[in-house]
């Protein structure tokens, strides 16, 4: 099969959804100039023309919520802010409007709209806020770590009939101008048309051990982790969700079942992060908590905030030595 | 110079005339409604002879003349705003059926982003539409204001922004809530026209918004439009307006001798369009109207909105 880079994965997806569906506009700053700073646009206000691919001033407020509002009227906006820095502003569109239209007028409106934004993009565009909209009722949030989930699921969440928040790794996905400090990463991909659906997690290792939920970025490290636990005869079983919102409960679930043991991963703040719902979850399922061996370890930012300069990165956010030192914990307990 | 026949005028005023009692009627029922009593005249003349494709977003205090204006009985308006209509009370004001803008939130000002979106799907789908919304003084302090009118600017958008400055942003007068005397003002940094009117003349607050509104079709692009009126019966019914000081009492009472209903029905009697009995006339039967109305809700609920529907509902299919 074909190579296609993550980035490039999610363009062919927006690009085939945008030739589908002509009520499908790509709005935010700078996606109509040059190939977008996101390099998500190259030769799209070309196809589309600037109608379709609106450039904005740099207001993310009035970026997100009027897609809300335009969405509300029978288009379907995908809204790219420039990194999740923006986020605060991003929130009132998301929560206060799009969360709420469908609920709020009774199925008369909905809001399918696709919020995108790259993060670990340096400073804190480090940050993970993937919790924050994940808490809202009515909100969707898809985080893809490989190009094919990428492209698959960008699709799915265009078509979708609520505010989706797609939030894109910038690790995987480099902006033009951060070539040298980045890499791009390549995956098979399809040349056929496919789609993901939303709430279905992916196994990307199969193992037996020890489950290892993991999110963004985790997810490679997770199975770096994976393959060097091997060699230390251990077997563990990795877990892309996907999408946080919905969450696929259910392969948690059963992989817990039937490892007994679990370690989950994630570049977002440990606290109240998507590892507390997971280890919600399976409190609340007897079968799951019973077959627990050991207590649950989360390897997660440590409630720091990350600090501007790059070097000091590495004592802030996660990586495989961490997930590697997480399992051999739990192992040693049980 | 208006531009509306005879007919229309006299539809102008018997829309005042039910909105002024709508406004008395959910006045008695509810301590906690915000009145429009006084400001009928800014809030009717601007969605008056709209297309029934024109989205209208009304201010919170004031939609009674949205309804009125959209939906097709005063039954449907009971229903609305007692929770028994189209939303099930999940929101407190808006019609999808009807284009009339749902207020999701009582965070103020957030009736921008919709109607900007609102306006921008019109302009992307090349539908010859307009929104129309209405706002007070204090919402043009928030970043909502600013980031709509920059944007829809720019973008050239389909959008009236009327501003309803009826002195009072929640206990604090505008005069210490607003940097500028005038909200027309702002349009400036935006470089879209910004009038001011007299609020309590809706013929004039009519024609402005029309104004704007064939501007926004002709694809120039938004506008702002001041309407400047005053708040008679406080933030609330119950508040009772104890914070105001005797300087503010005095322009409440000029405001309150150029009432709008009254300022309105002179200039259709002089016009010879009206009799004082004719006016006294619909005003009974807007009344009785009203009481039939509001029996006729509350003597029939919508049904099926148990425990199972409050639950239900959160996602689209």
């Amino acid at each position: 099969m074909r190579e296609v880079n993550y980035g490039e994965a999610i363009r062919e997806g927006l690009r085939e959804e945008m030739r589908r569906d002509e009520d499908v506009i790509l709005i935010g700053v700078d996606v109509g100039s040059f190939e977008g700073i996101n390099r998500m646009s190259t030769g799209f206000s070309e196809e589309f023309g600037s109608e379709r691919v609106i450039n904005t001033p740099i207001s993310e407020g009035i970026i997100t919520g009027a897609s809300v509002g335009a969405a509300m009227m029978g288009l379907r906006p995908v809204a790219e802010i420039y990194n999740v820095q923006h986020f605060s502003a991003a929130v009132e569109g998301m929560a206060t409007l799009g969360g709420r239209l469908h609920y709020a007028s009774d199925g008369h409106a909905s809001a399918p709209m696709v919020l995108r934004a790259p993060y670990r993009n340096g400073g804190d565009g480090n940050d993970s806020y993937e919790s924050w909209f994940a808490h809202i009722p009515g909100v969707k949030v898809v985080m893809p770590t490989t190009p094919h989930d990428a492209k698959g699921l960008i699709k799915s969440s265009i078509r979708d009939n609520n505010p989706v928040l797609f939030l894109e790794h910038a690790l995987l996905h480099p902006p033009f101008y951060l070539d040298e400090l980045f890499y791009e990463h390549k995956g098979p991909v399809p040349e056929e048309e496919y789609t993901i659906p939303l709430g279905v997690a992916d196994v990307k290792r199969e193992g037996s051990d020890i489950t290892i939920v993991a999110t963004g970025m985790m997810v490679h490290h997770a199975l770096a982790a994976a393959e060097a636990l091997a060699g230390d005869s251990i077997s563990p079983e990795v877990i892309d969700p996907r999408t946080i919102k919905p969450l696929d409960k259910k392969t948690i679930l059963d992989s817990v079942k039937k490892t007994g043991r679990l370690v989950i991963a994630h570049e977002a703040w440990k606290t109240l992060g998507i590892g507390a719902e997971i280890i919600a979850i399976v409190a609340e399922d007897q079968e799951a908590l019973s077959a627990l061996k050991a207590p649950v370890v989360r390897v997660a930012n440590p409630d720091v905030h990350i600090p501007f300069i790059p070097d000091k990165w590495k004592f802030v956010l996660p990586n495989e030595e961490d997930i590697v030192n997480a399992v051999k914990e739990v192992m040693s307990k049980g | 110079m208006t531009t509306l026949s005879d007919e229309e005028l006299n539809q102008m005023y018997r829309g005042l005339v039910v909105c002024r009692h709508l406004e008395e009627s959910l006045s008695e029922r509810d301590p906690s409604h915000h009145s429009a009593i006084g400001e009928e005249a800014t809030h009717l003349g601007a969605f008056f002879g709209l297309r029934k494709e024109d989205a209208v977003a009304p201010h919170y205090r004031g939609c009674l003349a949205a309804m009125y204006l959209r939906l097709p009985s005063l039954v449907d308006i009971f229903k609305l705003v007692s929770g028994n209509g189209e939303t099930g009370g999940r929101c407190g004001i808006g019609s999808f059926e009807h284009r009339i803008l749902p207020f999701l939130t009582s965070v103020l000002a957030t009736n921008f982003p919709l109607a900007t979106g609102a306006a921008l799907a019109m302009k992307v789908k090349k539908q010859d539409s307009v929104a129309v919304m209405l706002f007070g003084d204090g919402e043009s302090s928030r970043g909502e204001f600013h980031e709509a009118l920059n944007f829809a600017s720019v973008l050239k958008l389909p959008v009236v922004y009327v501003c309803v400055n009826n002195g009072w942003s929640s206990l604090v007068p505008a005069e210490k809530g607003v940097a500028v005397k005038d909200i027309a003002d702002r349009a400036s940094g935006y470089n879209i026209p910004g009038v001011v009117v007299d609020g309590n003349d809706v013929l004039a607050v009519h024609e402005a918004v029309q104004e704007a509104v064939a501007r926004a079709r002709k694809g120039d692009g938004p506008s702002l439009i001041e309407c400047k009126t005053y708040r008679m019966d406080g933030l609330l019914i119950l508040d009772k307006d104890l914070y105001l000081t005797k300087e503010h009492r005095a322009i409440q009472e000029g405001f309150r001798k150029r009432d709008p209903v009254k300022l309105f029905r002179e200039v259709l009697i002089k016009k010879g369009l009206l009799t004082e009995q004719e006016a006294e006339a619909y005003s009974q039967q807007a009344m009785a109207e009203i009481e039939k109305a509001a029996k006729e809700a509350s003597e029939n609920p919508r049904s099926g909105l148990d425990r199972e529907w409050t639950l239900s509902g959160v996602y689209a299919p």
